[in-house]
C-alpha cells in the first residue's frame, strides 16, 4: 500500500515533467519527431532477384506526401525528385551487388529526412528430385512427378554472383512453405535446414513449395517458390538382346520389322514409384499364358516359315497404387 | 583373210571370256569394289571378331586402292565405347654404319582407336594411317553399356547391367595381344550404381557419382580406381558430369524438357561450387577446355535450341546449328566445335524423347567457330542416317571420332589441315 502511493506520485510527478517539456517544445520540432517515427519505406517483392525490378513506396500517416518534396538518388546519383513523389521503381544489381538508395523527405513542416535502403540481390535455386521415381538404370532425363509422388528439394543460395560457395550451404537460415503455409515444414526450417522430403498429397494436382533463405549476418536473403504439375506415368518397350543387354537407344513403337527367328521385348516403366509393378503382357489382344505372364520380359518366337504380325501389348500397374498405370504396344511383322 | 578376221574376233572373245571368269571366281572378289568409296566399310568384313586365333587383321586391298573415304565406318558391330591414343610406331630404319652392328629403328607415332566391343567386351584397335584393325584382347564381358579407355590405352572402365539390374562398374589393366598370346583385361569393381562417370580432360582420372544414404557423394579417383578421394556432397542427386578443365568440372541437374534446370561449377581442388548457369528449361552443357566457354542446350516448347555462353561476363550467343552439346566436340584449341545436328527433328519434348530413345536422329556434321559462333555445314550426306554421339577429337586434330547412337557403331572422319581453321 505505501509502495503504490509511492509510484503513484511518482508518476505524477513524471507526466507533470512531460507536460512541461511538451510545452517548451515549438510544433515544428514535434511535427518532425512524429513524422520522422512514422516514416517506412515498404521494399516489393520482400527478396527481390538479380536484375529484378524494385519498387519503393513511402508509407506514413504522418506525412502529407502531396506537400513534400521527395528526391530519390541511386548510388548517389538523383534519379528522381519532385513533390508527391511517393513510389519509386529500379532495377536491382546481381547476386551480391548492393545497390544503394537514398530518399530525402524534405517540406517546412517535417524539415529534412533522409531514408536509405540497400537492396542486396540474392537468388536461391531449388533443385527437387523424385528419389524413387523408376527410370532405366543409365537414364541421363530427370525422372518426372506422377501422382503422389516422394520429393526430396535442395536450396542452393547464390548471394555473390561468380563467387564459389563451399557446398554446404548450412549457414543459412531457411523457412520452407507448402502452397503458401510455413506450418507444414515447421520441423524441416531452420538454421542449417537447405533440404526438405515430402510426398504430394492426393488430392492436388499442382503444389507450390516455396522457400525463404536469409543469411545468418542478415545482410543477404533470396526467395523462391515452384509450382509442380503431375505428369502420367509411362511404359516403354525395347529389345532384350543376349548379348548386348536391353537396347535403351531405340524404344519399340509403331510397326517392328523383323527377319530374325525370335525376339525378346522388355518393358521398362518411367517414373512409377518404386514398391513394385505388375505386367499383363497381351498378344494380339488375348492375355499370354500365365508361366509367361508378370515378367518385364516377353519372348514371341516365330512359328513355321511363314510371315506374320503380333500387336504385343503390356500394362504396367504399381502393386499399392491404383492411380499409377500405363499401357503400351507395338506391333512386330515376322518376315522371312 | 574373212577366215583371219574371224579367227581373231574369236581370240578376243575368249580373252573377254576368260578375264570375266578370272574376276568372278577371284577369291579377293569384295562386294565393297561395287560400292562408292563414302559406302565402304574398312576394317570390317575381313575380320571374324568371334575367332578368338585371330590377333589382327590387315587390310592392304584398301589401301592399294588409296581410295578409303574421309568419313568411314570402323566397326559396324555395336561398340560400347572408345579411346584415340597416340601410339608408338617404327616408321623406318637407321642402317648400322658397320655390319658389327644392328639397324637403329625409328620411332614415331601414330593415331589409334582402341574400342570396345560391346557384345563380348573384347578391345580392338583401329589405326586410320594403314587402315588396320586388330582384337587386342580376348577377355570376355558381354553386354556393356558404357566404356572408357584412358589416354595411353592401358586402363579400361566397363560398365553394365548384373542380372539384378544394378549398374556394375569394371575398372582394368589391358594386357595386349602379342603375336603369341591372346590380350586380357583384368581388374577390379568400384561400387556398385555409380550412377555418372565423367573422365578429366587428360583421361587419366575419373570422376564419379555414388548415391548415399544422405544423397550422393562425388569422388576422383585414378583410372584404376586407386588414389579415391571424396570432394563433394550433397543432397540433391541426379546430375550429369562434364569434366572439361584440369582442375573444374560441370555438374548439369539431369534435364527435361519441360523443367528447369541448373549447372555448377565444381572446383576439384577444393570441393566448392559455382552457379554457372540455372533456370532454363532441358538444360545441358558440354564446356570448353579453357573453361571460359560452354555449349548450352535448351528445349523451350519443344524447340532445340544451342548457345555458347561465356562464363565470364555471361554473355549468350544463339548458334544456327541446333543440337544437343553432347552431340558436340571441342577441338583442343578451344576455338572450334564439331557437331552432329539433326536434321528436321520432329516435334517431341526433348532431350527427354532422344533419351528414352523413342526420337532418333538423322545429323549432318556442322563447325562452328567458338569465336564468333558462326556456324556452318562441313559434311551434309552421310552414308547412312547417323545420330551422332560420344565425340572426339584427336590430340593432333587429325580425326574425329564418333558412335552412331542408332545401332552403336563406330565412325572416324578424316580431318585435313585447315578443316578446322
Amino acid at each position: 500500500m505505501y509502495f503504490s502511493g509511492i509510484i503513484r506520485v511518482t508518476l505524477l510527478i513524471t507526466i507533470v515533467l512531460s507536460v512541461a517539456v511538451f510545452t517548451n517544445t515549438s510544433h515544428a520540432q514535434i511535427d518532425e519527431f512524429f513524422a520522422e517515427s512514422s516514416l517506412a519505406v515498404n521494399v516489393s517483392p520482400e527478396f527481390p532477384g538479380p536484375g529484378e525490378q524494385v519498387t519503393l513506396t513511402l508509407v506514413s500517416n504522418a506525412i502529407d506526401f502531396n506537400r513534400t518534396v521527395i528526391t530519390w538518388r541511386v548510388n548517389g546519383s538523383v534519379i528522381a525528385e519532385g513533390v508527391g513523389e511517393k513510389t519509386f521503381t529500379t532495377t536491382a544489381g546481381q547476386e551480391g551487388e548492393t545497390t544503394a538508395v537514398t530518399v530525402q523527405l524534405s517540406s517546412p513542416t517535417i524539415g529534412v529526412i533522409d531514408r536509405l535502403v540497400e537492396i542486396t540481390p540474392g537468388s536461391v535455386d531449388l533443385l527437387w528430385e523424385i528419389p524413387d521415381g523408376t527410370h532405366p538404370p543409365f537414364y541421363k532425363g530427370k525422372t518426372l512427378p506422377v501422382a503422389q509422388s516422394y520429393f526430396r528439394l535442395a536450396a542452393f543460395p547464390v548471394f555473390q554472383a561468380g563467387q564459389e560457395t563451399t557446398l554446404v550451404p548450412e549457414e543459412g537460415i531457411y523457412r520452407w512453405l507448402r502452397n503458401g503455409v510455413y506450418r507444414h515444414f515447421n520441423n524441416q526450417s531452420g538454421f542449417g535446414k537447405y533440404f526438405i522430403t515430402f510426398t504430394r498429397d492426393i488430392f492436388n494436382k499442382t503444389e507450390t513449395i516455396g522457400v525463404e533463405v536469409e543469411s545468418v549476418s542478415g545482410n543477404n536473403s533470396a526467395a523462391r517458390e515452384i509450382t509442380f504439375g503431375e505428369e502420367d506415368p509411362t511404359v516403354f518397350l525395347y529389345e532384350q538382346h543376349p548379348l548386348q543387354g536391353t537396347l535403351f537407344n531405340n524404344a519399340l513403337t509403331g510397326t517392328l520389322n523383323l527377319s530374325k527367328q525370335e525376339i525378346t521385348v522388355r518393358a521398362v516403366p518411367y517414373f512409377f514409384a518404386r514398391g513394385g509393378v505388375t505386367y499383363d503382357w497381351e498378344v494380339n489382344g488375348s492375355q499370354v499364358p500365365p508361366q509367361e505372364n508378370g515378367r518385364p520380359t516377353l519372348t514371341l518366337r516365330r512359328e513355321g516359315e511363314g510371315s506374320g504380325r503380333a500387336t504385343v501389348s503390356v500394362e504396367v500397374d504399381h502393386i499399392q497404387n491404383p492411380l499409377l498405370s500405363a499401357r503400351t504396344s507395338v506391333v512386330i511383322s515376322f518376315s522371312q | 583373210m574373212r577366215r583371219i578376221v574371224f579367227i581373231i574376233i574369236a581370240a578376243i572373245l575368249l580373252i573377254i571370256l576368260g578375264v570375266g571368269v578370272w574376276f568372278y571366281f577371284s577369291p579377293s572378289r569384295d562386294i565393297r569394289d561395287l560400292l562408292p568409296p563414302i559406302f565402304d566399310i574398312p576394317g570390317q568384313g575381313d575380320f571374324d571378331p568371334t575367332d578368338p586365333g585371330q590377333p589382327g587383321v590387315d587390310e592392304e586391298d584398301e589401301q592399294q586402292e588409296g581410295v578409303l573415304p574421309d568419313l568411314r565406318k570402323i566397326s559396324d558391330a555395336p561398340v560400347s565405347g572408345f579411346g584415340i591414343i597416340e601410339k608408338e610406331v617404327v616408321v623406318g630404319v637407321e642402317p648400322a654404319e658397320s655390319p658389327d652392328e644392328e639397324d637403329t629403328p625409328i620411332v614415331g607415332t601414330t593415331t589409334a582407336i582402341r574400342y570396345v566391343e560391346k557384345e563380348t567386351g573384347h578391345i580392338y584397335e583401329y589405326v586410320p594411317e594403314n587402315d588396320t584393325t586388330s582384337r587386342i584382347t580376348n577377355t570376355t564381358i558381354p553386354r556393356s553399356h558404357e566404356a572408357l579407355i584412358s589416354s595411353d590405352g592401358e586402363h579400361i572402365v566397363l560398365r553394365y547391367l548384373n542380372n539384378q539390374q544394378q549398374i556394375e562398374t569394371f575398372v582394368g589393366s589391358v594386357q595386349v595381344a602379342t603375336g603369341t598370346q591372346e590380350g586380357t583385361v583384368s581388374g577390379s569393381f568400384l561400387e556398385r550404381n555409380i550412377t555418372a562417370i565423367a573422365p578429366n580432360p587428360d583421361n587419366n582420372r575419373l570422376f564419379y557419382l555414388i548415391e548415399t544414404p544422405s544423397g550422393v557423394a562425388g569422388r576422383i579417383s585414378d583410372f584404376d580406381g586407386s588414389s579415391e578421394e571424396t570432394i563433394f556432397q550433397f543432397p540433391f542427386t541426379q546430375w550429369l558430369a562434364d569434366w572439361n578443365t584440369p582442375n573444374s568440372l560441370l555438374l548439369t541437374t539431369k534435364p527435361s524438357g519441360d523443367v528447369l534446370g541448373y549447372t555448377y561449377r565444381l572446383n576439384t581442388q577444393t570441393g566448392s561450387l559455382t552457379r554457372v548457369i540455372g533456370g532454363r528449361e532441358g538444360l545441358t552443357v558440354h564446356g570448353g577446355p579453357q573453361g571460359e566457354q560452354l555449349l548450352l542446350g535448351t528445349s523451350p516448347q519443344s524447340v532445340i535450341a544451342l548457345s555458347l555462353f561465356s562464363t565470364e561476363d555471361s554473355r549468350l550467343t544463339a548458334i544456327s546449328a541446333p543440337t544437343f552439346p553432347e552431340k558436340c566436340v571441342w577441338a583442343q584449341s578451344g576455338t572450334r566445335i564439331v557437331c552432329g545436328v539433326p536434321e528436321n527433328p520432329s516435334q517431341a519434348t526433348y532431350p527427354d524423347a532422344w533419351y528414352q530413345g523413342v526420337i532418333s536422329f538423322s545429323d549432318d556434321i556442322w563447325v562452328i567457330n567458338a569465336e564468333t559462333g558462326n556456324a556452318s555445314v562441313f559434311i551434309e550426306d552421310t552414308p547412312e542416317q547417323i545420330d551422332m554421339v560420344s565425340l572426339e577429337i584427336s590430340p593432333d586434330e587429325s580425326v574425329l571420332v564418333f558412335q552412331n547412337k542408332r545401332d552403336h557403331s563406330l565412325w572416324m572422319l578424316e580431318l585435313q589441315e585447315g578443316d578446322l581453321f
